[in-house]
């Protein structure tokens, strides 16, 4: 039974309508990226997943509970902002602007969701959160402010933090965006590790040969649908629909301008299908 | 001077220029001269000495008393009227306006429209008109207490005049005005952070109480604390206006001296010395909190000595 499963999922801000009946389920362990040219709704799909924002109608399943509404004799209601809590607990977030808390220093910003919803003693979470931080290769930054560190670093501290929850299932939106190029290296390495370790994950990202060698499965998303879902090879190398060509091309080509004009890191150097 | 050297390098063709220059060693540049500010701290200063000259050869001032009454023992129970009045009403009016704040901008649609209204009604009533209100409050209630709305039925009730003191009326007052002011600096506080914060905080599963003061609040402080120091200095200023119900705070005491020796002037700078050093010290106070609450902001490079968590 998959880990994750959304049914008919839909979500307007106003008149503007960004989801419209998402479908899409994702396999304990496994990993799916999220394409889509710009204001098709991807990030608002992820923060619909983990309750950021409230989708309109449709259901979210994960971990095989309802998210977000019980169901009353007279339809769905909207779950208390306390339960709703407790049920974000399981789900990690990365945001392309990194979100690190300034006014704490790395080990105060991965110590203090810690200890303020886990519970967990304040000698325990900065056990938990060294762990992490080598994890991502940043022991040695532990007092330093984020103020002080690389986009990259940040990036790898944001992910650091987000796994000292435990989560059972990690979202990421665009990643890598905001970085300098030859800092996205760093940053997929780390996600790449996570990848191998058996974590369920759901990227949103543009770096289309990270989601061929890490994501099992890409959904390829335009104006608020689903246009196209299935292994990563088959979506990306021998897309079926028109849409997704299309902007797999432009994208291809955009991309092969911008390496010609500057230095690309190792492992996004070679395009796709070449 | 400056400008024939830039002429006579125009003259030659820059290649050459540049070529002559290539292997000599480069002098430091020196910053810009600006001899407009000697001249300004020269006028201002002979302004100052005039001005305080005329002050100190003025026969109508009596320096005695000043130095008499400066340090005498009703003038400092003033003093420390003053401070604890300002200093009572900010805490309360802080306490207030952070609620005032939330409800606004988290409260729902009921408390936000209360919000609203308490803003609007206390920013557009003058202050002085609020304090001789509260000081006669036992015009228009003679008894307060618990009562059953709608009802003469009093379960317990105390005469106004006696809980009612010109000091507690001041305080109310300066709260009740001061909240709203505080309301506005703290709302702008939190609108200036970052949206990604909260979310952040909200997908780390943070009750909405922890995120608010343990997120939201460090980060709003850097804001708010500018025109809190000026709402301090502003409200230990307007405690002088309690004077008008009689508080028994600083401008009083040197009001009532006067009223008795006729030393008008030389009683008002005796309150008006006390309010500078006064405001002088809460300035300074201003400065070491906004060095505190500005870390992991500035881009010098500091790391936190120890383990730093708000945990
Ligand atoms: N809070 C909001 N209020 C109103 N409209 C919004 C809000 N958030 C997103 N939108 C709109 O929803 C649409 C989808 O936005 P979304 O951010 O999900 O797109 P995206 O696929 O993530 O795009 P990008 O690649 O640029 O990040 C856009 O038209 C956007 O303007
Ligand atoms: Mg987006």
């Amino acid at each position: 039974m998959p880990l994750l499963i959304t049914r008919k999922l839909t979500k307007s801000f106003g008149e503007n309508r960004v989801l419209d009946g998402i479908d899409f389920s994702l396999d304990d362990g496994k990993v799916v990226s999220i394409m889509g040219p710009s204001g098709s709704g991807k990030s608002t799909l992820l923060r619909c997943l983990n309750l950021l924002e409230y989708a309109d109608s449709g259901e979210i399943w994960f971990d095989g509970k309802l998210m977000g509404v019980q169901s009353t004799p007279n339809g769905p209601r909207r779950l208390s902002e306390r339960a709703m809590q407790r049920q974000r607990l399981g789900i990690g977030m990365v945001f392309q602007q990194f979100n690190l808390f300034p006014h704490l220093s790395v080990m105060g910003n991965l110590v203090m969701p810690q200890v303020h919803t886990l519970g967990v003693s304040k000698a325990d979470a900065m056990k938990e959160a060294s762990l992490q931080l080598g994890r991502v290769g940043l022991a040695d930054k532990t007092h330093a402010y984020p103020a002080h560190l690389s986009g990259g670093q940040k990036q790898r501290v944001a992910i650091a933090r987000a796994l000292c929850l435990k989560p059972r299932l990690m979202l990421f939106d665009e990643p890598t965006s905001a970085l300098d190029p030859e800092l996205v290296g760093e940053v997929l390495s780390v996600m790449k590790d996570l990848a191998e370790s058996g974590m369920t994950m759901a990227v949103v990202t543009h770096e289309t040969q990270f989601a061929l060698d890490v994501g099992e499965q890409v959904v390829f998303m335009a104006d608020g649908g689903i246009v196209e879902q299935g292994p990563s090879e088959e979506v990306l190398l021998s897309p079926k629909k028109q849409r997704t060509r299309d902007f797999l091309h432009r994208f291809r080509q955009t991309q092969e301008a911008a390496e010609k004009s500057e230095f690309r890191p190792e492992n996004s150097s070679e395009g796709i299908a070449s | 001077m400056i400008a024939s050297k830039i002429r006579s390098l125009e003259k030659k063709p820059w290649m050459s220029d540049m070529m002559d220059q290539s292997d000599r060693e480069f002098a430091d540049i020196r910053p810009r001269r600006h001899p407009g500010w000697y001249i300004s701290a020269a006028f201002l200063i002979v302004l100052t000495i005039w001005f305080a000259s005329s002050l100190a050869k003025n026969p109508n001032i009596d320096y005695e008393t000043i130095g008499e009454y400066f340090t005498k023992d009703v003038i400092l129970g003033g003093v420390v009227n003053t401070l604890l009045m300002a200093a009572l009403s900010m805490v309360f009016a802080v306490i207030f306006g952070t609620l005032l704040a939330v409800m606004r901008l988290a409260g729902g649609p009921v408390w936000s429209a209360f919000s609203w209204l308490y803003v609007w009604f206390f920013r557009s009533v003058p202050l002085l008109v609020l304090i001789i209100f509260c000081g006669n409050l036992a015009l228009l209630f003679e008894r307060i207490g618990v009562a059953i709305p709608f009802t003469e039925t009093f379960l317990f009730s105390v005469p106004t005049n006696s809980v009612m003191t010109a000091f507690v009326a001041s305080i109310v007052a300066l709260t009740l005005h001061e909240a709203a002011y505080m309301a506005e600096i703290i709302r702008s506080g939190i609108m200036s952070v970052d949206a990604g914060q909260r979310d952040a905080s909200k997908a780390l599963a943070m009750p909405a109480y922890k995120s608010f003061f343990l997120v939201i609040m460090p980060q709003a402080m850097r804001i708010i604390i500018p025109p809190t120091g000026s709402s301090v200095i502003n409200t230990i200023k307007a405690t002088s206006l309690v004077s008008v119900i009689a508080g028994s705070e600083l401008l009083t005491r040197a009001e009532n001296i006067s009223a008795t020796n006729l030393k008008t002037i030389e009683l008002l700078l005796v309150a008006c010395l006390w309010y500078l050093i006064i405001a002088s010290v809460a300035g300074a106070a201003q400065y070491y909190l906004e060095r505190r609450f500005g870390k992991g902001f500035t881009k010098s490079r500091q790391t936190a000595k120890v383990p730093v968590t708000q945990a």
